[in-house]
């Protein structure tokens, strides 16, 4: 368990080493970042005291030495465009994104799970049929017209929540309903597909034979059987919330990470882009090893191996 | 098989008195909030304003402004010696009266009496000296310092309340530039906190004071109810940032915003429409053209003034206008927006008539390449309004003189690196062009684009590098006028770009607010809003 556990670890850094390698690249190859900073009316002195300030007049192998050697210390520079520490406008938008993909999740997993587990077990049913609509529905509906749609119907037709903006619960209602709808689908048809395996198994034959409840083989034995993909697909799902909810941060006016990397990207902000991502790569590497834990923690042959 | 465990029935948890009670309280509590603003209101309390704004400050330091989104802030916090009315007149702001000696090179300024700092501090001479000391400060790096500062060699205190601001050589647009491009800082207060507590702290002198900001959130200021002149009639204005503009609108349809900001032509019908919301419009200096690579393009006809005037006349603006903007742009004849120096209709020529049979003939005569593509570069939809489809309908146009055309688009930052590269790419022979004047002077503006070596400049003319040298040399306000009418007629013949037009600034409002927002600027001023609850 320990030389997993330490194994995995190593890995961890490894992969982060080469995303700051890969991040560092990417940026600058996105292109000289002063005509987008400095004003048209700055003078030639100007745009090179700027490119000076910052290090990009230096070879990039010199700039991506002191990259890393400052982002090992937790500096990963100043902003461009709002000349503050980059990592402290990421850190703002890490909790609402963090809070954000949570409450997706928490929801994608209390409707996608039960709804697959049901489609399962009336298989070929009108549930059955509802699942397959609801999974292809969310997967086919483009996140920014459900969430436009869900703000026509829930904040201006029937004013229950607020259409965006981030401070308080209700803030959380239609970003999460948006995000939780496209995640539980998948989730759903996951469950479903794993759930349909594990009914047709031996065990499973073997206990209705020994006469336990219904309700008892699908919940306590094949759903336990039937979670170990899922819970694997939970946890690259929440990673993928993590950077990845950018239309959903974009039409709720959400203050969180993937809008940051966006931005950051267009207007060429190296520091935060690089930030941002490395900041996004790490809470997902974070969320891999635990899902690694869980699945052990669900699997005793895991364990072993 | 045996039946799924059924759960008991659900258990009451309040005793019904106690739900009645709590009912009563919930209902008493909504009358009472429900009657609060208008509770203000009475005790004569302003109300609170909220808005939407689609893109942020980059800065809230009055020393390293950039321009364009920073001026919702700067805007509305801070204040130069003179200032623009809402028709965009030049207006005294914190000096009380200026005026200019013969040779052009010293501004006598006085400053009011009664401006003060948001931390209470009075306006002195002082802080004009130390405002100039610091603009120019290495040490600071204001990028934009070319523009004035740089050209003021002294600034000597007659008195507290009295300063003559010497120049190196005149400058006619000093006083209009002095309200963007020169905002006065407080000595006292930033010799006590240091340039960086300043730019997290800011103090001015405008009608609204600083109280946070939130990079991706909100920007917050309180009106100043010790200002000069301008006292706003609400307490205070929350700035939301919200960069897409159908959650704007919802935000105002909803209520949850009072304006709405950077609402695109396309939108506005719709908003037209909604009984709860009207919309303001008012002209801007934002000027829109197709620029045409003159100087540098591989293609060596666009060199040919004739070619250049041709591409004029083979595009409908009139259609443009009505199907592309739905009619929110005013269009122009030379590259400058009505109202700026010396461009006033019926003195400067109108808009290229649309003729696509004389366009021809022109091209024709000039031995035009009909067989070479013009390449043109276009914006990304979401920074200029409609800039992919202007790009789109002007290529449909020239298709039908003969000019067949390759179309790209590029995301604004890489369009901006093409747009402003020191080397220009010989392979670009069109391209989306947007640049504004901040205020009535066009100097900067044209000079950046139209003088060879400008960072925007892809045309190459003597004649006009000379006249462009010389536009701030001028005493007088009328021959400066007069001087830059000349140009401008010249800019209209010599076609550098496919002019279009100037924008409009769109703005969504609830009906409760009453705001005329101030023309010929694209970033909202503040201090005039009412707001009925």
């Amino acid at each position: 368990m320990l030389l997993f556990m330490l194994k995995r670890l190593g890995q961890t850094l490894l992969t982060l080493l080469v995303l700051t390698f890969i991040i560092f690249t990417l940026a600058r190859m996105t292109g000289d970042p002063t005509p987008l900073v400095m004003p048209s009316e700055a003078t030639d002195e100007d745009r090179q005291f700027f490119r000076e300030q910052y290090g990009l007049d230096r070879n990039l192998a010199a700039q991506y030495v002191i990259f890393l050697n400052n982002a090992a210390h937790g500096d990963f520079g100043v902003s461009f465009r709002f000349r503050t520490p980059a990592f402290d406008i990421v850190r703002e938008a890490v909790g609402p994104t963090l809070s954000l993909a949570g409450s997706a999740m928490l929801l994608a997993i209390l409707i996608g799970v039960p709804l697959g587990c049901a489609a399962a077990v009336r298989r070929g049913g009108r549930l059955d049929q509802f699942t397959s609509l609801f999974a292809s529905l969310g997967q086919a509906t483009p996140t920014f017209w459900v969430g436009l749609m869900l703000i026509v119907l829930l904040a201006i037709d029937f004013p229950i929540f607020p259409s965006s903006g981030y401070g308080t619960l209700a803030h959380y209602a239609l970003p999460t309903l948006t995000l939780g709808f496209y995640a539980s689908s998948s989730i759903a048809r996951l469950t479903r597909a794993n759930m349909v395996e594990t009914l047709k198994s031996d065990f499973v034959y073997m206990e209705r034979v020994l006469g336990l409840s219904g309700w008892s083989i699908v919940l306590k034995h094949a759903l336990r059987n039937a979670s170990l993909p899922i819970v694997t697909y939970l946890g690259l799902q929440f990673g993928l919330l993590l950077g990845g909810a950018v239309v959903t941060e974009r039409v709720f006016a959400w203050p969180g990470i993937g809008q940051t990397i966006v931005d950051a990207i267009l207007y060429r902000d190296y520091p935060v882009a690089q930030a941002a991502i490395l900041t996004t790569a790490i809470l997902f590497l974070t969320v891999n090893l635990a899902v690694d834990l869980i699945v052990m923690a669900l699997d005793p042959r895991m364990r072993d191996a | 098989m045996t039946e799924p465990h059924t759960p008991k029935p659900f258990r009451r948890p309040f005793r019904r008195p106690f739900r009645r009670r709590t009912l009563g309280l919930m209902v008493a509590a909504s009358c009472a909030l429900s009657v609060l603003p208008n509770l203000a209101l009475a005790q004569g309390r302003k109300p609170p304003l909220t808005m939407a704004i689609g893109i942020e400050p980059l800065t809230l330091d009055a020393g390293r402004v950039s321009g364009g989104a920073d001026y919702m802030f700067f805007g509305n916090v801070f204040e130069g010696i003179y200032s623009h009315d809402i028709d965009g007149k030049l207006v005294p702001g914190l000096a009380e009266k200026a005026t200019v000696s013969a040779d052009g090179l010293t501004y006598d300024v006085t400053l009011r009496a009664n401006a003060k700092f948001h931390n209470g501090d009075p306006v002195t001479a002082e802080d004009i000296r130390f405002s100039w000391e610091r603009g120019v400060d290495p040490k600071i790096r204001n990028p934009r310092a070319n523009v004035i500062l740089n050209n003021i060699t002294d600034v000597e205190i007659v008195d507290p309340l009295h300063v003559k601001i010497k120049l190196k050589k005149p400058d006619a647009s000093f006083l209009d530039n002095s309200d963007q491009y020169w905002y006065i800082v407080p000595k006292t207060y930033i010799a006590q906190v240091g340039d960086e507590e300043f730019a997290r702290k800011p103090v001015g002198t405008g009608p609204f004071k600083f109280v946070e900001f939130k990079v991706r959130s909100h920007l917050k200021l309180e009106g100043f109810e010790q200002h000069w002149g301008r006292v706003p009639a609400v307490s205070e204005v929350t700035m939301k940032i919200v960069p897409e503009e159908q959650t704007r609108l919802a935000q105002l349809q909803t209520g949850e915003v009072d304006i709405a900001a950077g609402i695109t032509p396309v939108i506005a019908p719709t908003l037209k429409r909604l009984a709860s919301v009207k919309i303001a419009s008012v002209p801007t200096f934002e000027n829109i053209a197709i620029g045409i690579n003159a100087a540098y393009s591989s293609n060596p006809d666009l060199k040919k003034p004739e070619v250049r005037q041709a591409l004029n006349l083979a595009v409908d603006r009139e259609a443009l206008l009505k199907t592309v903007m739905l009619g929110y742009a005013t269009l122009s004849g030379p590259p400058c927006a009505q109202g700026v120096e010396g461009c006033t209709k019926g003195n400067v020529p109108g808009p290229y008539a649309y003729d696509p049979k004389k366009a021809r003939e022109m091209l024709k005569a000039a031995n035009f390449d009909f067989s070479k593509p013009l390449r043109y570069v276009a914006l990304a939809p979401g920074r200029a309004p409609q800039s992919k489809e202007i790009g789109e309908a002007v290529a449909g146009m020239l298709s039908k003189v003969g000019i067949k055309s390759e179309m790209s688009v590029l995301d604004y930052g890489a369009w901006l690196a093409m747009y402003g590269a020191k080397v220009k790419d010989p392979n670009v022979d069109l391209f989306f062009s947007t640049l504004t004047d901040y205020n009535p002077d066009p100097s900067g503006r044209i000079t950046r684009l139209f003088r060879t070596g400008g960072v925007f400049s892809w045309f190459n003319d003597p004649a006009i590098d000379e006249k462009l040298d010389r536009i701030n040399n001028f005493v007088s306000v009328d021959e400066r006028r007069a001087f830059l009418n000349g140009l401008w007629t010249d800019l209209h013949t010599q076609a550098p770009q496919i002019i279009l037009w100037s924008t409009t600034t769109i703005y969504g409002m609830s009906k409760k607010i009453d705001w005329e927002p101030s023309h010929n600027v694209s970033w909202p001023l503040l201090w005039n809003v009412k707001k009925t609850v």
